[in-house]
């Protein structure tokens, strides 16, 4: 269903409506029917792949629970010299029933994304698919590692499987985080409608304003003949690339962040100004933060914390010294971790470069960490001065950057041209001279700087720690209308409103 | 105590672990450092600890951290 179109409008006003008339014990059954309408209407062949997850996932849990409480109590009651035994074959089983539900679901998602190897005609990926997989696998472990017991009611746990302001491109939630909330007693609230409102049009502006004219630069300049196009240009492309991904992306997490908040749902933050990471590890902290740490808890730490990473920690420690010892088996699990990172997002070899780019950076910053302070200090480096952090931003931006190249890149041979056109044939005169030929006219480009400008001057706000919706409720009602009323006008006025404008249109939602 | 607090100097030797509240919630600790921990707190302690160890409130203060090393003493 199209964000933008007038029947969401509809729909979001009837459900707000029944949300906040029904009693508040009844409430989350509009959200579940609403959430299942909302799904259907955007992707109907979709939903059976749903339902099947969500049962799969809630009996596997179920189970899982039931194992749980075997070891918590009954197991108390035994001989101590009997309980270990009777706990480790109860966690076999537990593995056991972890493992098939894993392989069941990673399997499905893959035999998606991977359909263009191997079929002609591709098949759709079913919507929001890995977003889903992510949080109802997330669930699974949470329960298999007793942190958090499992959902009793099938329709509960479905509205958490599906709640439809997240299911097409995240925020990926946790149980604990997302389920209180959406069956905690909620009062009405015209303010939290009203602040997200404000956080829907200001994502409607990012997606709209800048990202849908980002996005025509971008498809222009690599679409061109890559062997004639200028280094310059290219690079520009790429740059350009990093502004469209990112405000498609928050932008669209913005608009259904806003549209929860007028349920007095919060959902979790996604993106913390990433541009203004210092290191390529405060990007990953600041970039789709919510994908971070479900890996980083479901991937990186077990692969970090198993028995073989101890055992190489070890001789690492043994043969060079405790800094190696300790961050080497870390770095290792790193790259592991950003290739499937890669790989998720698209499976060639070019996003397993990306992951590849991005781990082993990561990796040597930890490890060479020691030689850089050596040489801070050598060099007496002020690092908490203002040139200084601006550089390392700008460091940070450029390692970016350059890791968008093997995400853009079609192939292998387009991917050897970009990077031979950037570093042999730059022709920094282009920028001046050929700008207005990759589908952009002088107006556009005026208003992509504008655009730009206004997010720099808000993330700049924001970085400093002002709450922009709250400083504007400040303000007079007056002024509060003529800030609405201007971003409706500027986006309706200046937007880009391409074909297929609907809710699988964002770029994440095609993940 | 004073092995926890030793511990964690050793890996973030710019860090007041005696006083931080919040190591993890205000992103002090990252996760290449909370590997390094485990893997001294194990070493150090004979104890293992596993992923499932792993919250926030655990890791938050250096108090947390050595009640989850007595409660793993204790508890395995």
């Amino acid at each position: 269903m199209n964000l933008l179109s007038l029947s969401f409008f509809c729909f979001l006003l009837m459900l707000l409506a029944c949300y906040y008339l029904m009693p508040h014990r009844y409430r989350w059954i509009v959200l579940l029917a609403g959430s299942y309408l909302f799904y259907a209407a955007s992707s109907l062949r979709s939903v059976p792949l749903l339902l099947f997850t969500t049962v799969w996932t809630y009996a596997a849990a179920r189970k899982l629970g039931a194992y749980n409480r075997v070891i918590r109590e009954e197991l108390k009651q035994i001989d101590k010299s009997l309980r270990k035994e009777k706990k480790e074959a109860i966690n076999r089983k537990k593995k056991r029933i972890v493992a098939v539900t894993l392989v069941v679901n990673v399997s499905v998602l893959f035999f998606f994304k991977t359909s263009y190897l191997w079929k002609e005609a591709p098949l759709l990926l079913p919507l929001g698919i890995s977003f889903y997989t992510f949080q109802t696998i997330g669930y699974l472990i949470d329960v298999y590692r007793a942190q958090i017991e499992p959902e009793q009611n099938l329709l509960h746990y479905a509205l958490f499987a599906s709640y439809f302001p997240q299911i097409i491109q995240g925020p990926i939630h946790r149980y604990r985080q997302l389920v209180p909330q959406l069956f905690g007693e909620r009062r009405f609230s015209l303010r939290e409608i009203k602040l997200g409102f404000w956080l829907f049009l200001w994502g409607m502006f990012k997606k709209i304003v800048i990202s849908e004219r980002a996005a025509i630069f971008v498809s222009h300049v690599l679409g061109s003949d890559l062997q004639e196009t200028p280094g310059a240009m290219l690079l520009l492309g790429v740059f350009v690339f990093n502004l469209q991904l990112y405000t498609d992306f928050s932008g669209g997490i913005d608009m259904v962040s806003g549209i929860s908040q007028m349920f007095g749902i919060t959902l979790a933050e996604n993106f913390r100004r990433p541009f203004f990471a210092r290191t390529l590890g405060e990007y990953w902290h600041r970039w789709h933060i919510t994908l971070g740490t479900w890996i980083k808890d479901y991937v990186f730490y077990p692969i970090a914390m198993s028995r073989t990473f101890g055992r190489l920690g070890k001789k690492a420690k043994d043969r060079f010294g405790n800094h190696i010892g300790r961050t080497l088996p870390a770095g290792i699990t790193s790259v592991i971790t950003f290739i499937l990172i890669g790989l998720w997002h698209d499976v060639t070899g070019y996003y397993f470069l990306y992951g590849i780019w991005h781990g082993m950076l990561m990796a040597l910053s930890n490890l060479c960490e020691p030689l850089f302070q050596r040489f801070r200090t050598c060099f007496q480096v002020r690092t908490e001065c203002l040139s200084y952090r601006w550089m390392q931003r700008l460091r940070t931006f450029m390692i970016v950057t350059v890791g968008e190249y093997f995400s853009l890149a079609t192939g292998m041979a387009a991917l050897g041209i970009m990077f031979r056109q950037t570093l042999l044939h730059f022709e920094y005169s282009s920028l001046f001279l050929g700008i207005l030929n990759y589908g952009l006219d002088g107006k556009d480009w005026l208003v992509l700087a504008a655009g730009v400008l206004v997010l720099v001057c808000i993330s700049m706000k924001q970085e400093s720690g002002v709450r922009i919706r709250e400083a504007l409720e400040r303000q007079n009602l007056y002024f509060q209308w003529l800030m609405v009323l201007g971003v409706i006008l500027v986006t309706a006025v200046f937007g880009v409103y391409g074909p297929g404008y609907d809710a699988s249109a964002f770029i994440y939602g095609g993940f | 105590m004073e092995e926890v607090l030793e511990i964690l100097q050793g890996i973030k030797p710019d860090v007041d672990f005696a006083e931080e509240k919040a190591l993890i919630d205000d992103g002090i600790l990252d996760s290449f450092d909370i590997i390094s921990i485990v893997n001294g707190l194990n070493d150090a302690f004979d104890i293992e600890i596993t992923v499932a160890e792993l919250l926030p409130e655990h890791f938050n203060d250096a108090e947390a951290i050595w009640r989850l090393v007595q409660d793993m003493k204790e508890n395995g």
